[in-house]
């Protein structure tokens, strides 16, 4: 009852005793701990029980002492399971060559996956993972480690940033970051740099090629500030640098008096619009607007679907009534807006790094409900400008 | 001697709690519903049929009349029987 499972075992058998002093029996198997189990007695002095093999055949002295007679009904158990298995060689010989072949197959690589790649080919990675080892049909355990496989392979592969190998059953996935390289300059012909207006030469820095000319000069369009012939005059680089100088605007300026600008007056009015393809099919807002100057601000969402944009959708508009006011301005606040706008003009037009050094007032007058200005400007930007040297 | 070795057993059992059959060396009988019985502490059977157990205990017997009785295990010192059971009578 105890070890039913190492009775099934080591075999056990069920027996039929016949005869003889039957309790008899049973107290000295128990005293001698062969100790059988689910004992029936039938009724004509035959009793049935189970015990194990070992006490099986220690049963003889005792049936001899109590006159019995033992008879085997059944067996059960792994012993005799496999007898009838032994008759059977070739299923069991196998099953054990399946299981041997399965796990045979399941050590050997079958399938080599890059991923990540966009410059490299999947050939150049394939073959840098080759050379490391790394193939269909390769048997796994002859593969070093991920990570000394990813080394390898990245000293193979000098443009890759990084690399991770990853085994995972019979797969091996090669994971590519690639390096993003450096901007290269692009290769262009042999130049000087010359000046692309009129301007007093403030500073200059040459990077490649001869300057031509010093600060504190005054240079004319046209002028080479930076030669691309060196030497003596035989080699053509391409000259490189930058030259600032100042340059003086005259701005004609108008301004203005009275100021006109928009304002909001609060009144809103809302409209929603079902949209279906092209069409805005309008759904609420009815009704014709109380103002005639409006701005709108429409907010519209289409419906989406993982990467389609389906065709139709919701928008909304909001309408605002505009007002526009008509402000008088003073001549001097006239005066420095006119100003300010010039000024904004000139450095869009000169370029990033420039700045006013001077202005001046030339003339200045007011009539018919506005200011005139002739203001003149001083700015100080980057003058120089490309011209290939063509040579014949 | 006798008498008195037992009364002072009987008494320390009383006074410390101790479980009566492992100090007094008497059998204790678990039965469930009338299918299942235990019996615990015996000396030997000394009849077994399918209507009729009959255990040697220390102090008397134990007979155990009932239909379809089978000996489900069986220990130096302990039985389990199964079957369904009419009576338990103790013989002194």
């Amino acid at each position: 009852m105890q070890s039913f499972f190492l009775a099934a075992v080591r075999g056990y058998v069920k027996v039929e005793i016949r005869g003889g002093n039957f309790e008899q029996l049973l107290n000295l198997l128990v005293d001698r701990r062969c100790l059988p189990w689910d004992i029936v007695i039938t009724n004509r002095q035959k009793a049935e029980m189970k015990m194990t093999v070992r006490d099986y055949f220690r049963l003889r002295p005792f049936l001899k002492q109590t006159g019995c007679r033992v008879h085997v009904l059944q067996r059960y158990g792994l012993p005799f399971f496999l007898n009838k298995v032994g008759r059977r060689k070739f299923f069991v010989a196998g099953m054990a060559c399946f299981v041997v072949g399965l796990y045979l197959l399941s050590s050997v690589v079958w399938n080599v996956e890059v991923d990540g790649n966009e410059k490299l080919s999947d050939n150049q990675i394939l073959q840098a993972a080759r050379k490391e080892g790394i193939y269909p049909f390769q048997w796994k355990f002859r593969l070093k480690d991920p990570d000394a496989l990813a080394r390898g392979i990245q000293a193979h592969l000098p443009d890759a940033a990084w690399i991770g190998v990853e085994i995972r059953g019979t797969h091996i996935w090669i994971k590519v970051v690639e390096s993003r390289k450096p901007q290269e300059t692009p290769l262009s012909n042999p130049r000087n740099l010359v000046a692309a207006k009129n301007a007093l030469v403030t500073e200059i820095y040459a990077e490649k090629g001869r300057p031509m000319v010093k600060p504190n000069t005054y240079v004319r369009k046209g002028d080479v500030l930076i030669s691309g012939l060196v030497g003596n005059g035989m080699q053509a680089v391409v000259a490189k640098g930058k030259v600032k100088g100042l340059v003086w605007y005259t701005a004609n300026i108008e301004v203005p008096l009275t100021q006109t600008y928009k304002v909001y007056t609060g009144e809103n009015k809302n409209r929603s619009y079902l949209v279906i393809g092209k069409y805005g099919v309008q759904v609420t807002g009815y009704g014709k607007l109380p103002f005639d100057k409006y701005e709108t601000v429409v907010n519209r969402t289409t419906l989406q679907w993982r990467q389609f944009t389906l065709p139709f959708g919701w928008q909304t508009e909001k309408l605002m009534e505009v007002r526009t006011d008509k402000q008088a301005v003073d001549p001097a606040a006239a005066k420095q807006m006119g100003l300010e706008r010039a000024r904004a003009d000139l450095l869009v037009g000169a370029g990033p790094d420039s700045k006013i050094t001077g202005e001046k007032v030339l003339h200045e007058r007011t009539e018919n409900g506005k200011v005139y200005m002739e203001v003149h400007f001083e700015v100080e930007e980057y003058i120089e400008q490309e011209q290939p040297i063509i040579q014949n | 001697m006798r008498r008195l070795q037992r009364k002072l057993k009987g008494w320390t059992t009383k006074i410390l709690d101790l479980p009566p059959d492992v100090v007094m060396n008497l059998p204790r009988v678990t039965m469930i519903g009338n299918v299942q019985l235990y019996i615990e502490s015996h000396r030997g059977v000394l009849h077994f049929s399918e209507e009729l157990l009959k255990l040697d205990l220390t102090k008397g017997q134990l007979e155990v009349h009932g239909k379809n009785l089978a000996i489900r295990a069986i220990l130096s010192e302990e039985v389990f029987v199964e079957g369904t059971i009419y009576e338990i009578k103790y013989i002194p």
